[in-house]
């Protein structure tokens, strides 16, 4: 009987095994046909390196017919994981793909000289690339002395900020209890949570809530306990670790003033056993997982970045357990800078090495992804697939689309729709293309349509249109004259200097805020000292000459 | 008889040469291996003393500039540089002791125990963890010692391990590192005590001696020269601290007390594109290793043991 059993289960496995091949290979063949269709003789494959990429088999929909079009095929490869180094192996090595998006380690990559000059090739075989820039080409210029175009920006260009999670988090259900009043300064904030807490001590589950967790075992310190001090204390945009005044001066973001009051205000929340006691230790997995769990009432945060939590929230219809974002800042005289557009991020984008089999190609294949057809193939798909037309000509997605596209994680791996948008350029969320429909799916009216209940309560609680209403607009704000800071390709010796701040930060500040009450101006001091010992005033005038140069470029 | 072996020996002649020229002629392969893959990469070690950046090194060797002395002094001036190699010291030190003390304690407790099936699968069981890569043995750890982990809970209290910027990093790491190892290191003593003579034992039986005397007075100075060898061999690796281990257990507070040289030549070398830094810290790294693995031999001939160069 038992042998039976199992010669069954291998027979099994092998008509398995054989039907898988055959499926496969049949999808070769599939899309070697669709290759062989272009009649433009070869399909040139380039190989290409993208930072932020996932595993591309290059079969979706919508990459066979970016092939189709641009006679190009790309074999993307990708980091293991964020501090594998990849980049500066390459370059070591002297191994290049033929396209690279290495965001971050850009910097090291043209002075390795691997990258080439892009001016030339944008002039001439580039129309849709200069049409997408428009004035804001010239922010491309690496630097005064050095003019190349050495790589696009990975970033929108131009439009609206539909969809913003702003400086602070809070649940709807902590909202709701305090009758959806926005909180103005942080002691109301505070102020909120703990008259919940002490309403709602436990989950239903029995677990303890937690007032407020952050995630700082790793580089998401910079995103939750980096980038929120800037943010709420001095209402200043993204520029990284830094913060810039009107002047262009540069300064390090921890030595403000008002950013150490914030700091103070941490560690006060976590004597007071709001700040989560376990933040300083626990991964950014562990962080998901309480998220998720609908513990955390509130968060400092970005919405990419806990995205993961509250969609098992979503998906367990929690709602109320998600979270609202708010324009947090630390007293009301500051203005939350979250809608802010500052202008077209330069720095991080993708560029055509030395090693290049064919750099027309690949410019021919950038210029297709900017053009109008190409922007519509990226973003929304394949017509009267993934998208169609309404009689006016608009275009439109079904609402079954549009469910699946929030719904199956997998969903743009395997239609490819929004795949290959990012990093190559794109325009902005509500930018409208000839025809009058936007570039990209997302509109007003698609975001105002896909609010939950909870969303919709809250904005007729607050009488608005759209949860950004309630920010200061962007066009409260002037856009700076240089691009946001984090995005710079730096010089070596400022990097140096830089990593060594952060190290610095990243472990102090922690410290600071797990710290006893006491303790913390004696510590914050230390960590000043330490930072100027590890020349902050070298690294604050390198960057404050480097911003100004930029602006001379744009003047 | 023993008189010629040794006049032999020192006498270094053509005629000496010839008479062994087949055991000469079956080693040259393995010299010539050794010196096309250990030595001639030395040659890198030229960068030490370059400015190598990602601007320059794709130039020739001898187009480079040259820097001296300066990515040593770099090097050595690094705000990181001291406590580097404070732990890097700390924590070998006190990976060997540990590591040592429990696996000669275990291959003893294996070494009496008579019930041979309960042995082997004990033994088996132990030595399992050495398999597991350290990307899986840093979670689990991480999840029992963690602020509010399984230990935190189980105790009631909040221990900090992982959350306390000081030496205690080293005791976790390297009490993790026993949990690893332990078992894998046990082998070799467990193989030294089964070529004890067993007559020994049965002399001291009758003689009168207990388990705990035999222990103390014949396996342990049986297994002396083994261990010696054994120390002598980890004191000149010493500075070679697992890199990744270091990183994978550590976090944003205790960064301080887990740097080590090799992560510290990493994140200096590659991490910062200065690959004369990352080198000449590499090659501090080994003078300091054989100057270490050196004296220690030289103890180690001094307190009458057998020398292992």
């Amino acid at each position: 009987m038992k042998k039976k059993l199992i010669a069954l289960l291998l027979t099994a496995t092998l008509t398995a095994g054989v039907f898988g091949g055959c499926g496969n290979s049949g999808n070769d063949s599939q899309a070697a046909g669709n290759e062989g269709g272009n009649g433009e003789g070869e399909v040139t494959e380039l190989t290409f390196y993208n930072a932020d990429a996932t595993e591309d088999s290059w079969a979706d929909p919508v990459a066979l017919a970016l092939t189709e079009a641009t006679g190009v095929k790309l074999k993307t490869d990708y980091p293991v994981s964020s501090t594998d180094q990849k980049v500066a192996l390459m370059i070591a090595e002297q191994n290049y793909p033929d396209m690279i998006y290495a965001k971050g380690d850009a910097g090291s990559l043209i002075e390795a000289g691997a990258l080439i000059d892009l001016t030339d090739l944008i002039e001439q075989y580039g129309p849709n690339i200069k049409k997408m820039y428009g004035e804001e080409l010239d922010k491309l210029k690496y630097s005064k002395e050095d003019p190349s175009i050495y790589q696009l920006s990975s970033y929108a260009m131009g439009g609206t900020n539909y969809k913003n999670s702003g400086t602070a988090q809070m649940q709807w259900a902590v909202l709701k209890e305090n009758d959806y009043k926005i909180p103005n300064t942080t002691d109301e904030y505070e102020q909120m949570i703990r008259s919940y807490l002490e309403a709602h001590p436990k989950t239903e589950d029995g677990l303890d809530m937690i007032g407020l967790t952050l995630s700082a075992s790793d580089w998401h310190w910079m995103i939750t306990l980096g980038n929120p001090a800037g943010y709420i204390a001095e209402g200043a945009p993204d520029n990284g670790q830094w913060l810039v005044d009107e002047n262009y001066n540069a300064i390090y973001k921890f030595r403000s003033e008002k950013v150490r009051a914030y700091f103070k205000w941490l560690n006060k929340l976590y004597n007071d056993g709001i700040l989560d006691h376990e933040f300083a230790t626990q991964t950014h997995e562990d962080y998901i997982a309480k998220i998720a769990s609908g513990r955390v009432l509130s968060l400092f945060d970005t919405d990419w970045d806990y995205a993961d939590g509250e969609k098992i929230l979503i998906a367990d219809g929690k709602l109320e357990l998600t979270y609202a974002g708010l324009p947090l800042t630390m007293d009301a005289d500051t203005k939350a800078p979250s809608l802010m557009y500052q202008g077209l991020t330069t720095g991080q984008g993708v560029g055509i090495t030395t090693a290049c089999k064919d750099p027309v190609a690949a410019i021919k294949f950038m210029d297709y992804i900017c053009s109008d057809e190409g922007q519509v193939l990226v973003n929304w798909g394949i017509k009267d697939v993934n998208y169609f037309m309404d009689e006016e000509g608009h275009r439109y997605r079904t609402e079954e689309e549009i469910a699946e596209a929030d719904s199956n994680k997998d969903y743009a791996k395997n239609t490819g729709v929004g795949f290959h948008a990012y990093p190559f350029p794109t325009y902005g969320n509500g930018v409208l293309d000839p025809t009058g429909s936007t570039y990209t799916p997302q509109s007003k009216e698609t975001v105002v349509a896909s609010y939950n209940e909870e969303q919709k309560a809250a904005c007729e609680k607050w009488g608005v249109e759209l949860l950004v209403d309630i920010f200061p607009q962007a066009d409260e704000f002037e856009v700076p004259k240089y691009s946001a800071i984090w995005a710079y390709t730096k010089p070596v010796e400022f990097d140096e200097i830089g990593n060594q701040l952060d190290e610095i930060a990243w472990s102090d500040l922690i410290s600071c805020v797990i710290g006893s009450e006491a303790d913390f101006d004696a510590g914050y001091d230390a960590m000043i000292s330490d930072l100027e010992k590890a020349k902050m005033g070298t690294a604050e005038e390198m960057l404050t000459e480097i911003i100004k140069e930029r602006v001379s470029l744009v003047e | 008889m023993k008189e010629k072996i040794r006049s032999k020996k020192q006498k270094f002649s053509a005629k000496l040469m010839w008479k062994q020229r087949y055991l000469l002629l079956m080693s040259v392969p393995f010299v010539i291996w050794l010196i096309i893959f250990k030595y001639i990469p030395l040659w890198g070690w030229t960068m030490a003393f370059q400015d190598v950046t990602p601007k320059s090194f794709a130039q020739p060797i001898w187009e480079r500039e040259f820097a001296g002395f300066g990515n040593f002094t770099k090097a050595f001036t690094d705000r990181l540089f001291a406590q580097t190699m404070i732990n890097t010291i700390g924590t070998s030190i006190l990976g060997i002791l540990l590591g040592t003390v429990f696996a000669i304690l275990f291959a003893l407790m294996m070494n009496e125990i008579r019930f041979n099936r309960f042995k082997k699968v004990t033994q088996t069981v132990s030595y399992l963890p050495h398999f597991v890569s350290w990307v899986i043995i840093a979670s689990i750890a991480k999840m029992l010692l963690n602020d509010g982990g399984a230990v935190d809970t189980f105790l009631g209290t909040q221990l900090h391990l992982m959350s306390t910027n000081s030496p205690l990093f080293w005791v976790v790491v390297c009490f993790i590192n026993v949990w690893k190892e332990m078992g894998w290191d046990a082998i070799i003593y467990l193989s030294a005590m089964a070529g004890i003579d067993q007559g020994l034992y049965e002399a001291a039986k009758v003689d009168g001696a207990n388990r705990f005397k035999r222990i103390w007075h014949i396996t342990l100075p049986s297994i002396k020269p083994t261990v010696t060898v054994l120390l002598i061999m980890s004191i000149g690796s010493a500075l070679n601290v697992g890199m990744e281990r270091q990183m994978l257990l550590s976090n944003g507070i205790v960064q301080d007390h887990a740097m080590v040289l090799s992560w510290f030549a990493y994140i200096r070398g590659i991490g910062n594109n200065n690959y004369g830094l990352g080198t000449a810290i590499g090659v501090f790294q080994s003078i300091v290793s054989i100057a270490l693995l050196l004296i220690a031999n030289k103890i180690a001939g001094m307190l009458g043991e057998s020398k292992l160069v």
